[in-house]
């Protein structure tokens, strides 16, 4: 009796096994893993017109990232490059996570690989990236836009092309202020200040100013970021030593202070709340005046569809602090992983992709924001620019500050947002609490230390 | 010549058996066993993947040390600390409280039971979206009906004032806890014979002096369970602080569950989440060694 069921069993996984080796994956099928598999797969490119027929790169995504136009345009650039292009897609928050446990392996799972600019640092400091300075010739170079050159330089190197380089824009509501009888947006803190207090006074709205500040949320080093560098603040002195903890730096935090504290000008519950909807919501529900806001919000916040107040939302310059309508940029980059083992296809696939042309036709298809003067100044862009509040899009991306470029960045921030969060929540003095950041900085750059 | 037989220590039915057991005895070694060795392993040495140039040394007890120096750790064990008195504090004597009544016949007693299960059932992150649609300063469900019943007159922040927000999360726990330790406690109060009840009342005991000398000592083995479960859901609370605070504000709702999961997958400073894992488990056993012992000896007195 166990004989059979032994032999059954054997036969049965024979079976199996069979089954599996026929599902073995070749270069045109989606890789496995736990993840689901985008882009569509177009037929193999004949080898005789495609330079990279036959090699096959990896990539990892989100689902968000994965538009209809991106997916467009990663076929339209296998098809010009002849390489079959397979993007793994999981969960946003896992991206980060397992791209860099991939990478710290040394592992050539992925070929591409996208950096934000806070993680520039660590992964150059860490050799994960290939650096592109003897790929990219001198008219690409000084084509890109200085703020997202920022984005893809460190020590001198360039890591990356230009990717999806947005920046916080100024979002106001013109009928608001109208009913207020403010003529103009503020163009300074004070005046949005003092604007907010009147919106206040006149019973139009209670929390002029939406901000989401909840804890763990990398808004806050950004807002902090902007406003700081508005008020003309360094956050780090040419040596690398924090000075955040001085002048202009100590001021920036006092200012989120004084919204929520003393102006009651930002409601106290931001301190509670997360991600860029839910403070767009807030002007959408008529519940706020002035918002930051990356992108391009005004293609869907003038959208009727979205909201009652449709029409009625404008764009204005940053508010100035006293060094220039300063707002803050978030440029990526897209890279070749040191360890790929097709670098040549990979970067003629980046070119493609991550080059003017690919960022003019997302651009074009989904509002995706671009790194490239050449792009800015494109007829067919500045026509579609228009849409969204152009003139001033292209004039704050002339006024843009990044976030500090640490290997530590991770550990900073995180420390940041707790320190803006204890002062906002009573615990703390601004220049104390700055001051031990500054302490923490200090004993974090001794730890990370290379 | 005879050639010499080696009898096998099993019989064939021993090794059918040994095989059928084979697959899962090997998924428990690779997918419990070894990564518990593996994370041991680890925790002594400084694996911060995000930083290789720093290389990964052998480190021996530095992460623990860290981990036990680390005034944000402190803090964080602190809440959970509260978390787990208030789970018990409250908690043990209210899921007594429904097992008693649940237990008693009334009309409709299993529809009553059947209901009771349902927070329990509801995963905790859902749990915590929900709550968070309760608490929500701009548009949740209690700001609408304190502001409905003429209690308040603004919308509250809840999850603003520290302390709040902590006790806002203890609450939210013992919530999806309740039904099951009121399960427990039901299950325990059925094995209760009806003689000891009927005996009591023939001797002039009151409803309370019942429950006093007969229910509560009867069922310590339950509650033993019950504070084991609710200091290990404390330590290892994870869901509910994610999506209800984020640990904050400024670090108030920050508990060892959470601080383990931003050490391992925010910072991936693996070396130093691994020691935080064993220390939890540690002190958890402890906890529940101590537990055992507290009422063992309240069980031999009673």
């Amino acid at each position: 009796m166990y004989k059979r069921v032994l032999v059954g069993l054997v036969l049965v996984s024979l079976v199996l096994a069979s089954c599996t080796a026929t599902q073995t994956p070749t270069a045109t099928t989606a890789p496995t893993d736990a993840a689901t598999t985008a882009p569509a797969t177009t037929e193999a490119p004949t080898a005789a017109a495609k330079p990279f027929a036959g090699v096959t790169l990896h990539m990892l995504d989100s689902a968000e990232g994965q538009t209809d136009a991106m997916i467009a345009l990663e076929n339209k650039c296998m098809d010009e490059t002849g390489v079959t292009m397979n993007v793994e897609v999981v969960s946003p928050d896992d991206v980060r996570t397992k791209l860099q446990t991939a990478l710290s392996a040394k592992s050539a799972a992925y070929d591409i690989v996208g950096i934000d600019i806070i993680d520039l640092a660590k992964y150059g400091a860490a050799g994960w990236v290939e650096p592109l300075d003897s790929y990219i010739d001198e008219a690409t170079k000084s084509d890109i836009l200085p703020f997202a050159l920022e984005g893809i330089s460190y020590n001198g190197q360039i890591l990356g092309l230009p990717w999806k380089s947005e920046f916080m824009v100024f979002v106001y509501n013109k009928q608001m202020l109208s009913d207020a009888g403010i003529a103009n947006p503020p163009a300074t803190w004070e005046e949005l200040v003092a604007d907010s207090i009147i919106l206040k006074e006149k019973g139009i709205v209670d929390y002029p100013v939406a901000m989401t500040w909840g804890a763990g949320y990398e808004q806050i080093t950004s807002d902090y970021t902007m406003i700081a560098k508005s008020m003309g603040a360094e956050l780090f002195d040419q040596d690398g030593k924090p000075v955040f903890n001085t002048g202009a730096g100590v001021e920036a935090l006092q200012l989120m202070n004084d919204m929520v504290n003393k102006d009651k000008i930002v409601d106290p519950a931001a301190l509670t709340l997360k991600g860029g909807g839910a403070r767009r919501d807030l002007l959408l529900g008529g519940q706020a005046a002035f918002v930051f806001l990356w992108g391009n919000p005004l293609v869907y916040m003038n959208d009727p569809a979205n909201s009652n107040l449709a029409g009625q939302f404008a764009l204005a310059m940053a508010p100035s602090g006293g060094a220039g309508p300063i707002s803050l940029a978030g440029p990526m980059g897209m890279s070749i992983s040191a360890f790929s083992a097709n670098k040549e296809a990979t970067w003629a696939f980046l070119k493609c992709i991550a080059g003017p042309s690919g960022e003019k036709e997302l651009f074009l298809k989904d509002g995706s924001p671009f790194g490239y003067t050449s792009v800015l100044n494109d007829p067919e862009v500045q026509a579609k620019l228009a849409d969204f509040g152009g003139d001033v899009t292209a004039k704050q991306a002339e006024n843009l500050a990044v976030r500090p470029s640490l290997p530590y960045y991770s550990d900073w921030s995180s420390a940041l947002q707790d320190t803006v969060q204890k002062v906002l929540t009573g615990q703390a003095e601004a220049q104390q609490a700055m001051d031990d950041l500054a302490a923490r900085t200090i004993q974090m750059q001794a730890e990370y230390a290379q | 010549m005879k050639a010499s037989v080696r009898k096998s220590r099993f019989s064939s039915r021993q090794k059918f058996g040994l095989l059928l057991i084979a697959p899962s005895f090997i998924i428990i070694l690779g997918l419990m066993l070894y990564p518990l060795l593996y994370s041991l392993g680890i925790s002594f040495f400084n694996l911060h993947i995000t930083a290789p140039w720093l290389g990964t040394t052998f480190v021996g007890l530095k992460n623990y040390l860290s981990v036990i120096t680390d005034p944000d750790m402190h803090s964080a064990l602190e809440h959970t600390l509260i978390l787990a008195a208030v789970g018990i504090g409250l908690g043990i004597p209210i899921s007594l409280l429904f097992a008693i009544i649940l237990n008693r016949k009334f009309p409709l007693r299993g529809l009553v039971r059947g209901i009771l299960i349902i927070p329990w059932v509801i995963p905790g992150s859902v749990q915590g979206l929900l709550w968070s649609r309760i608490f929500d300063p701009h548009y949740g469900a209690l700001n609408g009906i304190l502001i409905q019943w003429g209690i308040i007159t603004d919308p509250v922040a809840w999850l603003l004032d520290p302390t709040r927000a902590l006790l806002f999360i203890a609450f939210a726990s013992l919530w999806g806890a309740v039904p099951m330790m009121s399960l427990l406690y039901l299950s325990g109060l059925q094995s209760i014979p009806e003689e000891l009840f009927d005996a009591s009342r023939v001797d002039g005991a009151s409803f309370w002096g019942y429950i006093r000398y007969i229910v509560i000592p009867l069922l310590l083995p339950i509650t033993l369970i019950n504070l084991v479960l609710r200091t290990i859901d404390a330590f290892t609370m994870f869901d509910l602080v994610y999506v209800l605070t984020g640990g904050g504000p400024a670090g108030a709702t920050q508990v060892t569950g959470y601080y383990l999961y931003q050490a391992a997958f925010t910072k991936l400073n693996y070396g130093y989440a691994s020691a935080l894992a064993w220390l939890i488990a540690i002190t958890v056993t402890l906890l529940a060694i101590f537990y055992s012992r507290f009422t063992l000896k309240e069980e031999t007195a009673s």
